[in-house]
């Protein structure tokens, strides 16, 4: 081999054998090759039409409305009027502890397309419960399924100050009543909801985002959400309550606010959480799209359940007297 | 030329002496003869003519001195009892091959003689039969600079023995017979550099090569050597040399990475990543090795480009798949670094400014060794300022520094450090402020030892630390995060060569590191976790050579981390046949393991954290099985293709619908995954001449698959199919090309063409309107395979110009003129949906458009 140090030009090889071991080998590597990458198929699915459930229940409330429709093309333009569906057996169920059927509350369509209401308005959502959704359709081969175990009833129990000064170093405060688990810990979404949302009553950060951002209003802020927050970023007291200080990030308008503290169910912290990560912001690359997700069986949707509680004050601007 | 059959009519050089070291044939791998020659002249081209009948070899002889005026001397005649059969010889320059193929004898030039020496019995076992031999060792280096040489190659012609330097530079030729022998050493870039030597029996040469650079000549001679460009040929290694990063067209500043992304086998994510996704693995899928300290996040400027500043790396090695045991801790590949170690010759410098970043170097000679220091800042600042929205400060800098001690001849140590940080600051809107700080540092001592001519030791304490800390405040309400990963190892590695069949090497890596995630929501500790990790890896290797056409590297790695308590062994094992001079053919296996995994988003490298494998997240494991064929078809040419096929299991990753980690066992943030990826790699180059540069296209496929993830709808929720990641790209080709237009000018130019990478084409939608909170509805899409859809296919060109000069009197200068995406193509990175609009629009997303560049740069 090192002989070839010698040499000006390194020559072709040309013994006979060994263009044939070297051919051999590179056809039979791109045969074998070629094989493998020919069984290698991944294509697009064709497009399919599911049916879309949507129920919230909630603590303490009356059954809530069941809203059907079905998926739309990515190019067709919406409306839940397009999408709704008819002709839908609705009932939902309180289950047991067994899982058996404790009681059965009927549905019926309501005025508007592809929602339906529960016949008996009186029965209240009892807490730490599991109810079932069941349906099926007269014109439709879907068949769907979905179960929610309710979460305690939620309570704030400290006193609300009538005025809290934005951004002032006394955060407001929200003591959450201790909470019997029914998932493995407690999810809470909180929201404030502005009574008068008038644009010149904005907070700074909201008030940019209005002026700076195409397609961007006041009203799409009246009522701000945080993420879902497990109950693990807070001190849980002695006493099993919650102290929660209210980020000043949930308040996009001076005045009267209602600020709401939700306990979620795992389908809804599903449903929002997968929701967030298909706009993007997750780990995943750009334009890597999943589907959320869905704890429904037949179909896809949500039926999930929340427990809440009010409390309303008073954000006053900082120069405010 | 004649033949035997040729005419009587021969021109003779005049004065022509050749020396002639005639061995004995009855004492294999001995030489014999000691008399030396000198010619006056250069070797002529001379014509031969040899007698028509089959003739002995002192027959032969003297015919050559006969029609040459040559005399030969021998210090024991030659036997009679070699017949010469009839032979053409021709002599230009060169040993007279033909009557080499006919005898055991090999004839060398060596400078103006030739030598001609009895080949010796490499046949194992045939060392036992001679008597005491010798050896000879040393370092390579760079003549002007005194940097020591990696991988460049050393050979005993006479003897057909050669060897390669190590990591450290350093070779060692082991086993060989007493004699007179013509040493050559040879690396790309460099001149042959040629020494005739004499070894005496038992006796322990340490000889130190200082090879000089070529000189830029257009019509430079093409002398290259086959030995050289197949060292650097083993399977899956690659590598880059710093002279080439620094000339290829690069976005705003020359980047190591971005170089390393030109390769077959490894694939960009886009203009705006310079992570490396190698045969179908993520970034964090490979080793990077600075000075042998692991750097846990090498980028700048949001990963648009590479931490490692050209001025100051003196050598980059890319180990693609089927890496040796020596190296472990990933499932992918390994890239090793190593910074200059300084001129030990005399005192210089760079100065460099560019639109991005300036850079400054010195390095120089001290009464004990030598230093190097490299400084990078980035100078964008002002241009920043001019943009809207821009940040309000932004800044990054690295330093990297070494020192070296030459504590004897078989002694030196060295000390090297790397500091780089990220800095910005950036209010995107009243009340909003985004800070971010990230950025590593890393520490090494090294400590290289000849023990003997036999075996070598390096011994390496390193240190490195990864911090980013983030923190953004909107309308008074702070989200702050705080990770730091510190790592502090000892490794060790003994190389031992008893004789040119088996080389034997073996190691140790020990260390600790301890990661740390801190995340505050509001000033309240939302997630508090340190994961702290006792690892330790050995590994055994043995390169056995049983002859000149086959090599076998067969070792064993055993891993253990504390995190979890694992233990895994990862067996290691190829095999080259040579069957012929400008053929290799070569196949690899190996295991892979690696306890770490990278959360990060391909957009941003910014925000990167570490984690580890604990209890119930076990480490991800792999096979790679590859075959290469590398044959050199021209000369200063080489082809090479090369397949490869591996698995990833265990894959454990951030679950990215996991929103918040509060609260929530250590395995639960996870998703346990696997996947394949398999390819075919080809690779034309041309490394020296007027015209150089390479082609490279991979064919390339890899899928994952995690519980979950690219469901079929609804009727498998929790089941996942594979699915192509984004960088997946089918077809993937590169053109380097390197033009010397002149003695002041040259072009570069690099053009790259590949399969549109793979995006989630949205089948359908829906909405969820009653929500019970928020003010608009949420809108979904409804997703069917996913990345199951093609961007646009992406191809880009990049050309640079480069004009050499004089800085007055300083010292050599050079200006760089630079087209980034010539011809303005809009390659898409993905698309975006507009849900404001009904039906949702889709909106283009581009990367880079045509950027033009200038640098300045100034050698003192």
């Amino acid at each position: 081999m090192l002989n070839t140090l010698f040499s000006d030009h390194v020559k072709i090889l040309r013994p006979a054998g060994v263009g044939k071991i070297g051919g051999l080998l590179i056809v039979t590597s791109l045969a074998v090759f070629l094989l493998i990458t020919s069984c290698e198929d991944y294509a697009q699915d064709r497009y399919e039409e599911y049916v879309v459930l949507e129920a919230y229940v909630t603590v303490n409330r009356p059954l809530p409305e069941v809203r059907l429709s079905k998926t739309l093309r990515t190019g067709q333009q919406y409306s839940f009027g397009d999408a709704a569906l008819e002709g839908a057996n609705v009932e939902v169920l309180l289950l047991e502890e067994g899982g058996d059927g404790e009681e059965v509350f009927d549905y019926r369509p309501s005025d508007e397309k592809g929602v339906y209401m529960a016949e008996d308005p009186t029965h209240r959502v009892l807490p730490r419960r599991t109810y079932r959704i069941a349906i099926d359709f007269d014109n439709r081969p879907e068949v769907l399924r979905a179960e929610t175990t309710t979460p305690d009833a939620i309570e704030i129990i400290n006193e609300m100050p009538d005025t809290v000064i934005y951004q002032s170093p006394e955060q407001m405060e929200l003591v959450i009543s201790a909470l019997e688990q029914t998932q493995k810990q407690s999810i809470f979404v909180f929201n404030t909801v502005a009574s008068e949302p008038e644009e010149e009553d904005l907070t700074p950060f909201y008030k940019t985002l209005v002026e700076e951002e195409d397609d961007t209003e006041a009203e799409d802020f009246y009522n701000t959400e945080t993420t879902p927050i497990n109950e693990g970023n807070f001190d849980v007291n002695d006493d099993g309550t919650i102290t929660v200080q209210f980020p000043w990030i949930g308040v996009a308008f001076f005045g009267d606010n209602r600020v709401l503290a939700n306990s979620i169910d795992d389908n809804l912290s599903d449903l929002i959480s997968s929701q967030e990560v298909q706009l993007g912001g997750s780990t995943l690359s750009p334009g890597e799209i999943p589907n959320l997700r869905y704890d429904v069986e037949g179909g896809i949707g949500i039926f999930g359940s929340f427990a809440s509680d009010t409390v309303q004050t008073y954000f006053k601007r900082p120069e405010e007297k | 030329m004649i033949s035997n059959e040729g005419s009587p009519n021969i021109s003779v050089a005049s004065r022509v002496i050749f020396l002639v070291m005639l061995v004995s044939y009855a004492a294999p791998g001995v030489v014999w003869a000691d008399d030396i020659y000198t010619a006056s002249d250069p070797l002529p081209r001379e014509k031969i003519s040899l007698p028509t009948e089959r003739i002995p070899l002192p027959g032969v002889l003297g015919e050559i001195e006969k029609q040459s005026d040559g005399t030969f001397s021998y210090a024991t005649p030659p036997q009679d009892s070699e017949a010469i059969p009839p032979v053409s010889v021709t002599v230009r320059n060169r040993a007279p091959s033909d009557l080499e193929r006919q005898t055991p004898v090999k004839f060398s030039p060596a400078g103006r003689t030739v030598a001609a020496t009895k080949m010796a019995d490499t046949s194992p076992g045939a060392e036992a039969t001679a008597g005491v031999n010798a050896s000879v060792n040393g370092y390579i280096s760079d003549r002007e600079s005194g940097e020591t040489l990696l991988a460049a190659n050393v050979a005993l012609l006479e003897i057909n023995r050669g060897a390669s330097t190590n990591n450290s530079g350093y070779y060692t030729i082991t086993n060989i017979p007493p004699g007179t022998y013509t040493l050559v050493a040879t690396y790309i870039g460099y001149q042959r550099y040629e020494q005739e030597i004499t070894l005496e029996e038992g006796e322990n040469r340490r000889i130190n090569i200082a090879l000089a650079p070529k000189s830029l000549q257009l019509d430079e001679l093409v002398v290259r050597s086959q030995a050289e460009e197949e060292e650097q040929k083993d399977i899956g290694r690659a590598h880059i040399s710093t002279q080439l990063i620094k000339e290829l067209p690069a976005v705003l500043t020359p980047d190591v990475f971005r170089s390393v992304q030109l390769l077959p086998g490894v694939k960009a994510a886009s203009d705006f990543s310079s992570g490396l996704y190698i045969r179908g693995g993520s970034p964090d899928q490979t080793l990077i090795l600075l000075d042998e300290t692991t750097v846990y996040n090498p980028s700048h400027f949001f990963g648009l480009f590479s931490t490692f500043n050209p001025d100051a790396v003196k050598d980059v090695q890319l180990y693609k798949g089927g890496y040796p045991a020596k190296y472990g801790g990933r499932i992918g590949s390994v890239l090793t670094i190593y910074n200059k170690d300084g001129n030990r010759n005399e005192t210089g410098g760079t100065a460099s400014i560019g639109m991005l970043a300036s850079r400054a170097s010195i390095e120089g000679p001290y009464k004990y060794g030598s230093y190097m220091l490299a400084v990078r800042r980035s100078t964008i600042e002002p241009v920043l300022r001019l943009v809207e929205d821009a940040p309000e400060t932004f800044y990054f800098y690295d330093i990297n520094g070494k020192l070296n001690f030459d504590i004897s001849e078989n002694d030196r140590l060295s000390l090297a450090f790397y500091s780089g940080t990220d800095v910005i600051s950036w209010p995107i809107f009243e009340d909003a402020v985004i800070d971010l700080n990230y950025g590593n540092q890393t520490v090494s001592a090294q400590w290289r030892k000849i023990i003997s001519d036999k075996l070598f030791s390096t011994v390496t304490a390193t240190g490195s630390r990864y911090f980013n800390e983030p923190q953004f405040q909107f309308a008074g309400t702070s989200f702050e995060s705080e990770n730091n990963v510190r790592d502090g190892s000892l490794k060790a590695d003994l190389e031992y060569i008893p004789n040119e069949h088996h080389t034997v090497s073996v190691g140790f890596w020990g260390g600790a590191m301890t990661l740390r995630l801190q995340e505050l929501f509001d000033k309240e500790y939302a997630f508090d976790r340190e994961l702290y990790s006792r690892y330790a890896s050995a590994y055994l290797q043995e390169q056995w050579k049983p002859s000149d056409r086959w090599m076998a590297t067969g070792g064993l790695r055993i891993n253990a981390f504390s995190k979890g308590s694992y233990l895994r062994l990862a067996p290691r094992l190829s095999v080259e046949h040579r069957p012929a001079e400008n053929i290799r053919i070569q196949a690899a296996y190996g295991r892979y393991n690696q306890f770490l995994a990278l959360m990060t988003n391909e957009a941003f490298s910014g925000f990167d954290t570490w984690m580890t494998t604990a209890e119930d997240v076990p480490p991800s494991y792999g096979d790679q099985f590859s075959l290469g064929l590398k044959t050199i078809p021209f000369s200063s040419y080489g082809f090479d293709v090369e397949f490869y096929y591996r698995t990833m299991r265990d894959l454990f990753e951030l679950d990215p619908f996991v929103g918040d980690n509060a609260g929530l066992d250590y395995a639960e943030q996870f998703r346990f995954g696997k996947g394949y990826a398999y390819g075919m790699e080809v690779f034309l180059e041309k490394q020296v001449g007027r015209l150089s540069g390479f082609v490279g296209y991979t064919f390339g496929i890899t899928r994952r698959k995690f519980p979950g993830f690219n469901v079929n709808l609804p009727d498998e929720p929790r089941r996942g199919r594979f699915y192509p990641p984004k960088y997946d790209r089918t077809h993937d080709m590169n053109i380097v090309a390197n033009y010397r237009l002149s003695q002041r000018w040259s072009v570069s130019a690099v053009f790259n063409y590949s399969t549109g990478q793979a995006y989630t084409d949205p089948q359908g939608r829906t909405q969820f309107s009653n929500l019970p909170w928020g003010s608009s509805n949420r809108d979904a899409f409804v997703i069917g395979s996913m990345n199951s859809s093609r961007l646009p296919p992406y191809h880009r060109m990049d050309l640079s110009f480069s004009r050499s000069g004089r800085f007055f009197s300083l010292g050599d200068a050079e200006w760089q003129f630079q087209l980034i995406n010539l011809y303005n193509r809009s390659n898409i990175w993905f698309y975006n949906y507009d849900f404001d609009e009904n039906p949702v629009e889709r909106e283009d997303v581009s990367m880079l458009p045509t950027l033009p560049a200038i640098s300045y740069t100034v050698h003192f």
